[in-house]
């Protein structure tokens, strides 16, 4: 393992403990403030603040020292955790998390000076325990400090009414004396500990050390407990400790209080009662069984081996590529057989079956959750609180659910302007709040969700929903829409979205630059999703969008337009017919319209818009399909003939060849044939503007 | 007799804590404070820390305020993984 290798490991913990930090902050704001939450955002801290000590990341260290400080106070219960010093907490977390965003290379190392000399104001305003102060006797807490046991009378007393429940390997090490002379030095061993877990905490027991007047050199004074994550293997503790002797040994043993005395490591131990333990039995119960016994059924199957692997993205994306090749390849097959005349239908059908099942495996390894992204909205939120003086509660929901990495990647940007926007422009200021009868605090919701081979993502909130008559107002204005134009709700609702628009009366620097939204539906657009809203005066709006769960992959119509084979993302079509003659009316002389459930809706030939000459002109010999856009509602292509549906696998035009308006890819077909896939919304956008701009000439 | 502030050695280890004990056993007073010097500390152990702590426990006996200035960054890594970073602070 290189050195490299250990700091993306420490950066990946660090990514954990701050959102664990995160959590218990935002339930401490909601007023759940007992001793586990306030002491998880210490440990959280305290395991960075480690790490970036042994990497040397000074900066990190400093910052997360002082805010240690801080959070040992609340800890100890040296001072209450109140809004205020809430507030600083949260605050000095968005920078701690720009401290490793830093690290990461993600950002420039902040400017933390300004919150630095809050935490220290904060920590000098109670009682700093002075290193006299740190002989107190022990108390027997919930967290085991060898700090405060400087001074007892008793090194070796340990606290009693530990209750973990995480699964950790605790190290107890003495060195003798012997092991000092022998090169076994410890300060060396912690660090080679830090290399296995850079989170890992060490605390230290001085208690044995004794004045400078019968101070021996010679001697081994000091003794350390040492937490490691569950996940690293026994065994590689054990053998960092191989060459001392005996009577130096460590004590290694899952979680704080089950210290067996007859335990000894070998390095080679892997039985069952080798594995961390969750739980903890009293300690006399417990000497005489081993400790598998009061382990959770979980954890009984042999936690030796990683339960999970971390694979070289480029790696993932090669097999993702090559079960493409193989879906082809397979479609391909199954065209020549049937040429051929060949009957191998149940073979087919069950090579068909593992393709697919390969497929759904190779997309799979490419989900993850979407809690990376919605992870980052606390604290835009708090941001966009502290700006506006609005208050907000942030609820989120779905975090688990799961959507292809490049979608994760992407999606960022479009949902923290809809989170902002929400904040800033759907949430009252808290007067207007209870003016309007509503609680003063506002409520956003977050949510996530598959429904029907979509991943929906909701941003809903509680505020005074879209003002209707200044959008349409704005929009005349701006010339969007013209004069006279009667608009529905939906329609005026969605007005936010065009090119230009803003309603912000004041440019601020959180949304309302009036280019937002429309980057924000063109974000989306370039996923294969569309947004929509929904908003009710007075209650609130919703804003959602709807993504495909892969971009590698997509259901496709295969239509013949011409000679030529072309492919239409199902997720835009709404409906498929041959007209009757009765439907079809001529709208001018080169264009018609279809009535459809007393709708009309324009016909656009996709022969003429893409310039295939041999393409059906007559809609009545055509076939129609409806699809639905974001620009220009239902609209009409109309094609030669429905030849197939089924799953095609999205080729990048940009990397094999240059973009090209209004083919959104291309795609292999059975036979061999490459067939673009028509971006809907691009193309018939274009058609129709063509089609303005001659009715304006 | 040593002058104040006391310099710690380069080299922090069993042999110089062996010869610092007695020096500042017999240089610690009755009051006052007395500071130590750390900026020119390239390595330290288990070694190092023992005296330093038994320097800050016998100054804390008679009173007198001990503290430990200018840290080097081989100091503070050795603090932070002989999980001492705090106790150094608290000196600092």
């Amino acid at each position: 393992m290189t050195n490299e290798d250990i700091q993306r490991i420490f950066l990946q913990e660090c990514e954990e403990g701050l959102e664990v930090a995160e959590k218990a902050l935002i339930a401490c704001r909601d007023g759940q403030q007992d001793a586990e939450t306030v002491n998880s955002i210490f440990r959280a801290v305290h395991s960075i603040k480690g790490g970036a000590g042994a990497f040397g990341f000074g900066a990190l260290q400093a910052f997360t020292h002082r805010y240690e400080t801080v959070l040992q106070q609340v800890r100890d219960a040296e001072r209450t955790l109140d809004d205020a010093l809430l507030a600083v907490l949260l605050r000095a977390f968005d920078t701690l998390t720009d401290h490793v965003a830093a690290i990461r290379g993600d950002a420039a190392v902040p400017d933390d000076s300004a919150i630095s000399s809050e935490l220290d104001r904060t920590a000098a305003h109670t009682e700093v325990r002075a290193p006299e102060d740190v002989a107190a006797p022990a108390k027997a807490s919930d967290d085991f400090d060898f700090d405060d046991l400087l001074g007892a009378l008793e090194a070796t007393e340990a606290p009693t009414t530990e209750v973990a429940t995480t699964t950790n390997w605790i190290v107890d090490f003495r060195p003798a004396a012997a092991a000092l002379l022998h090169g076994g030095e410890p300060v060396l061993l912690l660090r080679d500990l830090a290399a296995l877990d850079p989170a890992l905490t060490v605390e230290v027991d001085t208690a044995a050390v004794p004045k400078l007047d019968t101070f021996d050199a010679d001697e081994s004074y000091l003794g350390w407990r040492i937490t490691l994550s569950g996940s690293v293997a026994r065994g590689a503790i054990a053998e960092l400790f191989d060459f001392l002797p005996d009577d130096s040994q460590p004590q290694i043993h899952g979680n704080a209080t089950d210290i067996l005395e007859s335990e000894q490591v070998l390095p080679c131990e892997v039985q069952a009662e080798a594995e961390p333990v969750a739980d903890h039995a009293p300690v006399a119960a417990q000497a005489a069984q081993p400790p598998v016994d009061t382990a959770p059924p979980a954890l009984t199957g042999g936690t030796l081996a990683n339960p999970s692997v971390r694979v070289d993205l480029d790696k993932l994306d090669r097999l993702v590529d090559t079960v493409g090749e193989l879906v082809i390849t397979q479609a391909m097959l199954a065209q020549r057989l049937s040429g051929l005349g060949a009957h191998a239908d149940d073979e087919m059908a069950q090579l068909d079956y593992l393709t697919r099942e390969l497929q759904d495996c190779a997309m799979a390894l490419r989900a993850q959750p979407i809690r990376s992204v919605f992870s980052r909205v606390p604290r835009i939120v708090r941001e966009v609180e502290a700006a506006t003086g609005k208050r907000v509660r942030l609820e989120v929901e779905g975090e688990l659910t799961e959507l292809d990495k490049t979608v994760i990647e992407r999606i960022g940007e479009p949902l923290t302007h809809l989170i902002r926007n929400a904040v800033d422009h759907g949430i009252e200021l808290p007067e207007d709040r209870v003016a309007a009868g509503k609680p003063a605090e506002g409520r956003v919701q977050l949510s996530a969700e598959h429904r029907g081979g979509r991943i929906l993502i909701q941003v809903k909130d509680d505020g005074r929903g879209i003002d209707r008559a200044r959008v349409l107002a704005k929009a005349r204005d701006k010339g969007i829409v013209a004069a006279d134009a009667r608009l529905t709700d939906e329609e005026i609702d969605h007005l936010v979205f065009a090119p230009g628009f803003s309603t912000a009366t004041v440019v601020s620097n959180i949304s309302g630059r009036g280019v937002g939204m429309d980057v924000v539906r063109q974000n989306v657009a370039a996923l294969g999703g569309r947004v929509s809203i929904t908003s009710t005066p007075g209650t609130g709006s919703t804003f959602t969008l709807a993504l495909p769960l892969t971009l590698a992959i997509a259901d496709g119509m295969i239509v013949a337009v011409g000679g030529e084979l072309l492919v239409l993302p199902l997720t835009h079509v709404v409906e498929c017919l041959r007209p009757s003659t009765a439907d079809v009316q001529a709208f001018g002389p080169d264009h018609s319209m279809l009535r459809i459930r007393g709708q009309f809706l324009p016909i656009l030939p996709l022969g003429d818009a893409l310039g295939v000459s041999a393409a059906t002109r007559d809609p009545a010999t055509a076939v129609l399909i409806v699809v639905e856009t974001e620009a220009r509602g239902s609209v009409v292509l109309m094609v030669d003939a429905i030849c197939d549906q089924r799953q095609v696998v999205i080729k990048s035009l940009e990397t094999h060849y240059r973009a090209v308006e209004g083919v959104a890819g291309a795609t292999i077909l059975g036979d061999g044939r490459v067939a673009m896939i028509i971006d809907v919304e691009a193309l018939s956008e274009r058609i129709c503007h063509r089609r303005d701009k001659q009715a304006a000439a | 007799m040593i002058m104040n502030p006391w310099t710690l050695p380069a080299r922090l280890d069993r042999a110089a804590a062996a010869a610092l004990a007695p020096q500042w056993a017999d240089a610690m007073p009755d009051s006052g404070a007395v500071t130590i010097d750390a900026s020119a500390v390239e390595r330290i152990g288990q070694a190092g820390w023992q005296v330093l702590l038994s320097a800050m426990r016998t100054a804390k006996a008679k009173g007198t305020t001990l503290r430990i200035t200018g840290s080097s960054p081989a100091m503070i890594e050795s603090a932070t993984l002989a999980g001492l970073a705090d106790l150094l602070e608290e000196c600092t």
